[in-house]
């Protein structure tokens, strides 16, 4: 699978590093390629392209605050959109997958 | 990315890295303990500020990340340059932050500065956030007997 990411915190630090890291991890030992687009205190990093979002097969929103340009994902079917919160993510990685 | 000129050692300080700490009471012990050395240290102006900052946070959600790992972090105008601290305790000890609590030994203190301008620090405190989920790091904090050892074990994964 191609699993796309959006990670977000609160002091826009910490969990969203650590989120996007916890993504990318189980990607990798999963066989699964991803990006992960962090939306932290350094601005947007490593944004989603709308070719990334159209060859997605996971949307993955890790955040506890608001989503910018959240509107990039209207389209995205609804049933491949996950939502957590980053500290789920980052304690239990593999919740993205189940 | 210009930012080459901060290195990790600027923002990890020596004087912050505790290796031997006994363990605390709880996280209260801890806030007020941490506050403290970051005063003293000049990483803040005012630790009662700095102490209601890391507060705060807690207020919002969990630090408290399992694996024996906790990482509180403070954001104010007190702040007066970026800084980590590592605390390492000798045992751990029950850490409760928000509806989660779970032992802990190892605790990155994070203060954070009030002022979006400066992302050469921020970038390092987001670079070392990112190292925490990583099993190399973890086995390198729990080790390391040294500042230096810490370093270049950070400086070997950097690699």
């Amino acid at each position: 699978m191609f699993i796309i990411a959006i990670t977000s915190c609160a002091t826009g630090i910490a969990h969203s590093y650590m989120s996007a890291e916890a993504i990318k991890k189980v990607c990798k030992k999963n066989g699964h390629s991803c990006k992960v687009e962090i939306q932290g205190a350094l601005g947007i990093e490593n944004m989603l392209s709308a070719k990334d979002i159209a060859g997605a097969d996971l949307l993955v929103f890790a955040n506890d605050v608001g989503i910018t340009k959240v509107e990039r994902f209207k389209d995205f079917p609804k049933d491949k959109i996950r939502q957590f919160s980053p500290h789920e993510v980052i304690k239990k990685p593999e919740i993205i997958l189940q | 990315m210009g930012d080459q000129e901060i290195k990790i050692r600027d923002v990890l300080l020596k004087e912050l890295m505790i290796i031997d700490a006994e363990p605390f009471k709880d996280k209260e012990e801890l806030f007020l303990y941490i506050s403290e050395k970051f005063e003293e240290t000049g990483i803040v102006s005012d630790k009662v500020a700095f102490k209601q900052s890391l507060d705060s946070r807690e207020s919002l959600g969990p630090t408290y990340m399992g694996e024996f790992i906790a990482i509180p972090h403070g954001k104010c105008k007190e702040v007066i340059k970026p800084g980590v601290g590592f605390i390492r305790c000798k045992d751990s000890f029950i850490y409760r932050s928000g509806e989660e609590e779970g032992p802990v030994k190892y605790i990155f203190v994070l203060a954070i500065i009030d002022n979006q301008a400066d992302n050469s620090h921020l970038r390092i405190l987001a670079t070392l956030s990112g190292y925490l989920v990583r099993e190399e790091f973890v086995e390198l904090i729990a080790n390391a007997q040294s500042y230096e050892e810490l370093l270049n074990g950070i400086d070997q994964l950097e690699k």
